[in-house]
């Protein structure tokens, strides 16, 4: 024991009985509901759960690009919905899934597009513009990819680049969609290492969702689990603790082994 | 990161080209005017005939005019669309402005003598209908545009506005006469050559306001080739830019459809080519190259369509196709890849 208290980490992104789903004129689809979290300052957090219980719905929501169907969520305790357009564009980042760029962009065309909150009426990025391209691909170790076209990249190679771009938007939050989705499990490893660098040390609130629960285990400082009951948060070791993870599936098939942290097939 | 190459050198080339084209354009037609000349009365001076002065004024020169004009309006607003829609194939005519234009023209030559009602068709009248025609159009695809999400479904209806408008024309082509038929066949074969200095002058107002429209989206245009969901993740308003985009096409290509018939093509492949010479998408670059290729391809069609030395001009709709086509499909053989 160091006797230290630890710091209470600043509160950047807060969800509190979210109701998530689709609305339209005739009826309501809603996906999940009793949402409640909230992402710190240098946390990675991790958005886990079964196919269909609403990660990529709970993603769209907090970015606003859905409306939430009750519940409230803030940034930096001020409602969401205050924020304007160009404001949101400065304080949360998007990386998405299988929504590749026009293939004849170059490396730092991407990332400076990033940069599009800050620039003037044209886009042209200025000095401090290209600075800021300059440190995210150093951050990504992708400095000698620049000028390469983004259709000559391969699939690890573009993630990177996508995330570059978000960290050039110099937002507080960043938002992934299943970010290692059609990588090896060296390459999964290794970006969701580096995202977690990334937050530890640009103290930015990283969430991504995620199918690889072990990895998150070992990787993230918090895990959202969306389950049909509704949805658990906490530390890693919280959620080993309470079970959480024997309710993410059906149980005839696979059981989740507290000790390893590894799911087991069943005989 | 190094500031972006400005592509002077090639900026120069397509400028001195544009001047050249402009300047064989007027100094060629059916009168065999010595090149001196055409410059003396062009610098502002005469040639010493008054039939030369008037005809490089009164026609050469507005037909040199139109056919730059709606170079770089038709290569604009293909520009505008093949990114709006995030698809190769869009160009100035994919929302269905030409062919409400058509249904306009259609209307008035043939609907109008089918009903036992003679109306005078001149230039200006066809103008007015072919504009009527494309505006409801239009208006029916903003109807849409402001209802809808998916911005890939204004394009299928753009299509299928295309598609009920071809087919009532079909059915009025049936039931009229040989010569009204004749007269709407020669319209849709575009003119450069019928404009005044009057109409000149509305068409250039078109051009600028379109032209200005679009170089306010150039940023937008830009964070649109990530996508529409990044794009509005950069804080852009998708529905806002999709319909100042819609408009600034509907301004040009209508304008444009109404004063010279439907050049089709030049929308397309403006883009493609310039593309191919500048090797980039960003839009700060491809926007002013586009206005500039536009502009050059549409004179050399037009000079290729009054060229044989004789007193005919060939339909400038077909022209732009028939130079046109071979060039794109040769250089997409020679660089074996579609920069999009």
């Amino acid at each position: 024991m160091s006797g230290k208290t630890p710091v209470e980490k600043e509160e950047v992104l807060r969800a509190e009985q979210l109701r998530i789903g689709y609305k339209s004129r005739r009826k309501t689809d809603i996906i999940a509901s009793g949402i409640s979290f909230a992402a710190l300052k240098g946390e990675l957090t991790a958005i886990i759960g079964a196919n269909g219980m609403g990660k990529t719905t709970l993603l769209r929501t907090l970015a606003r690009i859905l409306p939430a169907i009750s519940g409230n969520i803030t940034l930096h305790r001020k409602p969401l919905g205050k924020f304007s357009a160009s404001g949101l564009a400065r304080e949360i980042g998007l990386v998405l899934t299988g929504h590749h760029p026009s293939g004849n962009l170059t490396v730092n065309e991407i990332i400076a597009l990033g940069r599009h909150p800050y620039t003037n009426w044209m886009g042209t990025p200025g000095a401090e513009d290209r600075a800021k391209v300059d440190e995210a691909k150093k951050l990504l170790g992708i400095e000698p990819l620049g000028t390469e076209k983004c259709y000559t990249l391969s699939d690890g190679q573009l993630q990177k680049v996508m995330i570059a771009r978000v960290i050039a938007q110099d937002t507080s939050v960043i938002i992934l969609d299943e970010p290692t989705t059609h990588l090896d499990v060296y390459h999964k490893t290794h970006i969701l290492k580096l995202l977690r660098t990334l937050a530890h040390k640009t103290g930015k609130s990283i969430i991504f969702s995620s199918h690889e629960i072990e990895h998150s285990i070992q990787l993230c400082d918090k895990i959202l689990v969306l389950h049909r009951g509704g949805a658990d948060f906490g530390t890693p070791q919280s959620l080993v603790r309470n079970g959480t993870f024997n309710r993410l599936f059906p149980e005839d098939l696979i059981t989740f082994d507290p000790e390893t942290t590894s799911f087991r097939i069943r005989e | 990161m190094k500031p972006e190459r400005p592509y002077y050198l090639r900026f120069s080339i397509f400028v001195l080209l544009l001047a050249t084209c402009f300047l064989v354009n007027i100094g060629l037609g059916s009168v065999d005017i010595p090149f001196g000349k055409v410059c003396a009365v062009l610098s502002g001076g005469t040639s010493g005939r008054p039939s030369w002065d008037y005809i490089i004024l009164h026609y050469r020169l507005p037909k040199a005019l139109t056919a730059a004009f709606s170079g770089c309006g038709l290569a604009v607003s293909g520009l505008m669309m093949q990114t709006l829609f995030r698809n190769p194939l869009a160009g100035p005519f994919v929302l269905g402005i030409s062919s409400g234009a058509s249904l306009g023209v259609a209307l008035l030559i043939m609907g109008a003598s089918s009903l036992g009602i003679s109306l005078f068709t001149s230039g200006l009248s066809l103008a007015v209908a072919a504009t009527a025609g494309s505006f409801l159009v239009l208006l029916a695809v903003m109807a849409v545009a402001f209802r809808i999400k998916d911005t890939m479904a204004i394009l299928i209806i753009g299509l299928m506005f295309g598609s009920i408008t071809s087919a009532v024309v079909s059915v009025l082509s049936y039931f009229s006469s040989a010569e009204k038929l004749q007269q709407y066949i020669f319209w849709s074969f575009g003119s450069l050559g019928n404009l005044g200095w009057d109409e000149l002058i509305i068409l250039s107002v078109l051009l600028l306001t379109g032209i200005l429209m679009s170089i306010f989206c150039i940023k937008n245009l830009n964070a649109l080739l990530l996508g529409e969901t990044y794009a509005s993740s950069l804080g852009m308003n998708i529905r806002r830019n999709r319909i100042v985009l819609i408009l600034a096409t509907s301004i040009l290509a209508g304008g444009i459809t109404a004063f010279a018939g439907p050049v089709s093509f030049i929308g397309l492949a403006v883009p493609h080519l310039t593309r191919q010479v500048f090797n980039t998408t960003n839009h700060r670059i491809l926007l002013p190259a586009v206005i500039l290729y536009g502009a050059i391809l549409m004179l050399v069609c037009d000079t290729i369509a009054q060229w044989p030395a004789s007193d005919d001009t060939l339909p400038i709709n077909a022209i732009t196709s028939l130079v046109g086509a071979p060039v794109v499909v040769w250089l997409l053989v020679r660089k074996r890849r579609m920069i999009f």
